[in-house]
């Protein structure tokens, strides 16, 4: 069960995870936000002339999946611009084996 | 946003916000709708065909074995119209019609306030669609028969008045009345 629990969070969680990177993600949420604004304003406009709510019900529901399908899946075009690491480097750890324990005087 | 979870927390979260907004938004336009239609204003005519008030020593109709209670039926014919009611907001109307009269402070020993005032339901129905809103009912039959809390009821007179509620999809509930102006009194009864 733990085996099996680890080997999911290496091997098969990373590639579900569908990552963009950081300009990307600016895109996505001024993107949503300016759909579901669109959305509301219709729905309410539609259904007040209309004089129905199931319209207003409806434009929204047509909104969710219209949002569903911009924000969540991983578009190339969200990926523009991957973030760039520092390539690794030699780091000198302290030598801990040779270290010095202190002496710590317990006054009771 | 980063991860595919978090975009869909994100997206989530403006899709129920916009939907608190239209909800409010949705409510306030009709409030609004319901002022400009002057719905407190409505008006009709109501008048009552027949009246009868008979004692009765039974359980289910307020009285035991030993004092009776005198019930009042009544067959009446009214009209009004209550289209104004009805906007995109309105999930149904539930319409009653009430008579309301003066507690009985006759009894001292009961401590009845002198302003205190009984409201009895004689038939109610529920509206569901702006067509059905013009009420025009001929020799309907009060639904229940009433009694008031004392034994007498007969030579009370009492004003009828037809109440509403409206209930709306998203929103608050309104209440409201249209009154007929017809004072009616409940006739003797006819059994001791």
């Amino acid at each position: 069960m733990d085996q099996a629990a680890e080997y999911f969070q290496k091997n098969i969680a990373p590639a579900l995870a569908f990552n963009i990177d950081f300009k990307g993600q600016e895109k996505v949420t001024s993107l949503c936000q300016l759909t579901t604004i669109i959305f509301s304003v219709i729905a309410f406009v539609l259904g007040f002339i209309l004089q129905d709510v199931l319209v207003t019900g409806y434009v929204m529901a047509v909104g969710t999946v219209v949002l569903l399908v911009i924000g969540l899946p991983a578009y190339p075009a969200y990926n523009k611009n991957p973030v760039t690491f520092l390539k690794p480097t030699e780091v000198k750890l302290p030598d801990l084996d040779s270290a010095k324990a202190v002496d710590i005087e317990i006054s009771t | 946003m980063f991860s595919i979870t978090q975009r869909a927390q994100d997206v989530s979260s403006m899709i129920t916000t916009s939907i608190g907004v239209l909800a409010v938004l949705i409510s306030i336009s009709s409030l609004i709708q319901l002022y400009l239609n002057d719905y407190n204003n409505l008006s009709g005519e109501l008048s009552v065909r027949k009246a009868q008030n008979s004692v009765k020593f039974t359980r289910s109709f307020g009285g035991n074995a030993r004092n009776g209670k005198e019930n009042v039926r009544l067959s009446f014919d009214m009209e009004t119209d209550l289209t104004p009611l009805f906007n995109w907001n309105t999930k149904q109307v539930f319409v009653y019609l009430v008579g309301e009269y003066d507690g009985l402070n006759v009894l001292k020993k009961a401590k009845v306030a002198k302003d205190e005032s009984s409201k009895v339901v004689f038939w109610d129905k529920i509206i569901r669609d702006k067509a059905d809103a013009v009420l025009d009912l001929k020799n309907t039959r009060s639904k229940y028969t009433v009694w008031d809390y004392y034994q007498k009821m007969g030579n009370r007179t009492a004003n009828l008045k037809l109440e509403y509620n409206i209930q709306p999809h998203v929103g608050p509930l309104v209440w409201g009345s249209v009154d007929f102006n017809y004072p009616f009194e409940f006739p003797e009864p006819k059994n001791a």
